[in-house]
């Protein structure tokens, strides 16, 4: 990646951690991102011409915490991991009565891997035969916080019912 | 041609909201106080200082995009790499670039008038904290930079 392709848009001041109120800070980001979706009259230097440019926003680039600020996804306690969400297999452990994530790999892998089959390496005496957990659309995203308001209408949203214990959703993202 | 202006829009010191204008129906740039834990805007004016500008409380910089992203369409040097992807599209099989991934031609099926242009930008959004002040200070102050990577150059 070179450098005039990547440039810096925002700087969010401290001296705290925005947490989820980063979206506050993004308002200005995404009025710009819808009017590129519609498209934005650009001279375009090698053929001479004007044409309407459009431009989408594709991945989010993040360390662990700062993806929970920006998906909505709270990615603390035990119900942290953005793919498994509620079909988690975390678990306590009995005396260190930490959440620990132990043998939640394995069914990922592909149904004849001869991990699956192994009882002595993961869990004692246990065959992983589930696959992975289905992948969440973004229409079934939608509909789960389409009655959560944004961060920008009520800043200081309380936790949501349920929060941790069947959920780990925080607020209603602003993408 | 295109002034890369930086602004600064002031902010509520809690993060609650922005002072600032959009075309979608936000109109608070004149307010003084925070809508929500009111707030003031402004630092208090010293007293007998008659006319001082005010001072924000805190304010963020905002750097607008669309010039930065209608600039590289204006120079021959960037111009060529803007459709990169386009020009040098691999056999499938073969890992090299973002385009080449599932979740790229996964757009193109669902936005098929998006990925007719190849000159259409695809972005990536970088977010990180770093602290601009001493590592090990007492009162480490974390700033929060949001970057734009251009997805369809090499």
């Amino acid at each position: 990646m070179l450098r005039p392709y990547m440039f810096l848009s925002c700087l969010i001041p401290g001296p705290h951690n925005p947490k989820a109120r980063i979206d506050v800070y993004l308002q200005p980001l995404i009025d710009d991102l819808k009017k590129l979706w519609s498209g934005v009259q650009t001279y375009d230097v090698s053929r001479k011409q004007n044409f309407m440019t459009r431009a989408s926003l594709m991945w989010t680039i993040n360390d662990f915490p700062a993806y929970g600020m920006l998906s909505g996804w709270g990615t603390q306690g035990k119900l942290a991991c953005p793919y498994c969400m509620e079909h988690t297999k975390a678990f306590r452990l009995e005396h260190g009565k930490k959440n620990s994530w132990f043998d939640s790999h394995r069914r990922f892998l592909p149904n004849t891997h001869t991990f699956r089959k192994n009882k002595k390496a993961f869990t004692k005496a246990k065959v992983e035969m589930g696959g992975p957990p289905s992948m969440l659309t973004s229409e079934e995203v939608y509909h789960t916080m389409k009655n959560v308001p944004t961060i920008i209408d009520e800043p200081h949203l309380s936790k949501l019912p349920g929060y941790g214990e069947w959920h780990n959703w925080t607020k209603r993202s602003i993408f | 041609m295109f002034g890369l202006k930086a602004t600064r829009i002031d902010c509520c010191i809690k993060g609650c909201m922005l002072f600032y204008d959009n075309e979608y129906g936000k109109n608070d740039g004149h307010l003084l106080q925070c809508k929500f834990c009111h707030k003031t805007r402004y630092h208090d004016p010293k007293v007998g200082t008659s006319k001082r500008k005010l001072i924000p409380m805190k304010t963020m910089f905002y750097l607008p995009i669309i010039p930065r992203l209608q600039r590289l369409f204006t120079s021959m040097q960037t111009v060529g790499q803007m459709i990169w992807h386009y020009d040098n599209r691999r056999p499938s099989g073969v890992l090299r670039h973002p385009s080449d991934g599932q979740a790229w031609k996964n757009f193109d099926q669902v936005h098929p008038d998006f990925a007719a242009e190849p000159r259409n930008i695809r972005l990536g959004l970088c977010y990180d904290r770093f602290n601009p002040y001493i590592q090990a200070s007492a009162k480490p102050y974390s700033c929060w930079p949001v970057t734009f990577l251009l997805k369809c150059a090499c």
